[in-house]
């Protein structure tokens, strides 16, 4: 971190010049200040990957514990473990057919 | 103690940000050598010297903070993200002793620090309040954590192989056969998801000139420019290396280059960064995130079991 700020902070030194330019300082919009303030807005789809993936990603970080004791799996392990990936393949498989992740494309596609 | 560790810091880091301004020359160069051309070579000898006058360039450019920024959060953004670039990269043994960190749970740490990566580009592209830094970020943050869970499976999957999360126990265990001989279509897929987490051609739809300018990074010019840069090209040699450790047996050698083999290996996955760039068209971005979820998840949760079936029902 402290290398990071080192690093920033010579850049700020040793630049010379700063914001003299009206034009450099606007937004980048090929020329014209930008009318609205669209600049807010996007698509609901990508809080839904999101939330997929904090899911997800927290029933990965479930599996971790497993791999310690791979050497040593009893019967009863074994039905555990597949109980709890059976929990986790159909919560996926539910979350994959009705999610939307085709219509992001179209979507993407009508931005334009 | 505490001035120890930051010299074994900066004993590692200094030499991650050499090689990252070289790996930018030889991805010039390698790139212009796919298509018959030189590349770079006006510069130093062969272009030896051109990552030196390209960050002495960067470094005197103006710094531009546009006028509808959030001013504190549009000058952390970049340093935030190279921060934890190079954070990633105390875990990383060379040899059994040579590393900063030696941590029973390494990549577990590594998986974290490439999670907050994401930080970065999102606050990046929030705090420049402009619309195509905005979409930009949101692409390239939805498609950074769409394979971290695909990223995260594969490592589960071959990890289960060696038992550890430490990663020298994980080399240790490849001391007679890689992991490549029995975890193969593992390694091709953990390099697909590797290209499209750290947003590279053929995945770099985010960033694709044609369509968002620069993606996340369009506002910035001069040092946090370069910023972002370092902590992309910093984060493809992290994944590279953790790609050799995990697959190709870290520093254990072959035949030839038995002293060297770390980064033998190590350049043929960088190259292969640079060969994969050159080759293919670009991913739609629908087809980007169907490949992340709906094709290396599946088989990602599919391999963790059979893997671990295996060893249950062989008693290994």
């Amino acid at each position: 971190m402290t290398l990071s700020l080192v690093i920033y902070t010579a850049g700020y030194c040793v630049t010379n010049n700063h914001r003299t330019d009206l034009n450099k300082i606007s937004a980048y919009e090929c020329g014209y200040s930008p009318n609205s303030h669209e600049s807010n807005q996007y698509n609901a789809n990508f809080i839904i990957i999101c939330l997929l993936f904090l899911l997800i990603d927290l029933e990965i970080l479930f599996l971790v514990p497993f791999l310690y004791t791979v050497d040593s799996i009893d019967t009863t392990t074994w039905n555990i473990f597949i109980y709890c990936m059976c929990t986790i393949i159909g919560g996926i498989i539910f979350e994959l057919l009705t999610s939307s992740f085709g219509k992001l494309g179209k979507i993407i596609k009508q931005n334009k | 103690m505490i001035l120890v560790s930051f010299i074994d810091f900066l004993l590692v880091v200094v030499p991650v940000l050499i090689a990252v301004a070289y790996l930018t020359l030889a991805e010039r160069k390698v790139m212009s050598l796919f298509q018959r051309r030189k590349g770079p070579n006006l510069v130093g000898p062969m272009g030896i010297l051109q990552p030196f006058a390209d960050a002495l360039k960067l470094l005197v450019k103006e710094i531009v903070i546009p006028v509808q920024a959030n001013k504190k959060m549009f000058i952390v953004a970049p340093i935030i993200t190279l921060c934890f670039s190079l954070l990633g990269w105390v875990f990383i043994p060379l040899r059994e002793d040579v590393l900063v960190s030696d941590i029973n749970v390494s990549i577990l740490f590594t998986l974290l620090v490439s999670a907050l990566g994401v930080y970065g580009i999102v606050i990046a592209g929030w705090s420049s309040n402009s619309k195509y830094s905005l979409l930009g970020a949101i692409r390239s943050a939805a498609q950074m954590i769409s394979y971290e869970v695909s990223l995260g499976l594969i490592i589960i999957a071959t990890v289960i192989v060696a038992g550890s999360l430490n990663y020298v126990e994980i080399i240790m265990n490849q001391e007679i056969y890689w992991n490549i001989l029995s975890c193969f279509p593992l390694l091709v897929m953990f390099y697909i998801s590797a290209v499209a987490e750290t947003n590279r051609p053929p995945f770099d739809l985010p960033e694709a000139e044609a369509e968002l300018v620069a993606g996340y990074s369009t506002e910035y010019s001069g040092i946090g420019f370069a910023m972002f840069y370092m902590g992309e090209y910093a984060n493809i040699i992290l994944i590279s290396c953790i790609t050799v450790i995990l697959y190709l047996g870290g520093w254990w050698g072959f035949i030839l280059f038995n002293q060297f083999s770390f980064v033998v290996k190590l350049s043929f996955f960088l190259i292969a960064f640079v060969w994969v760039r050159v080759a293919f068209p670009r991913f739609r971005y629908d087809q980007l995130m169907r490949l992340g979820w709906l094709v290396f998840l599946p088989v990602g949760t599919g391999i963790v079991l059979f893997n671990s079936g295996i060893i249950y029902g062989l008693n290994i």
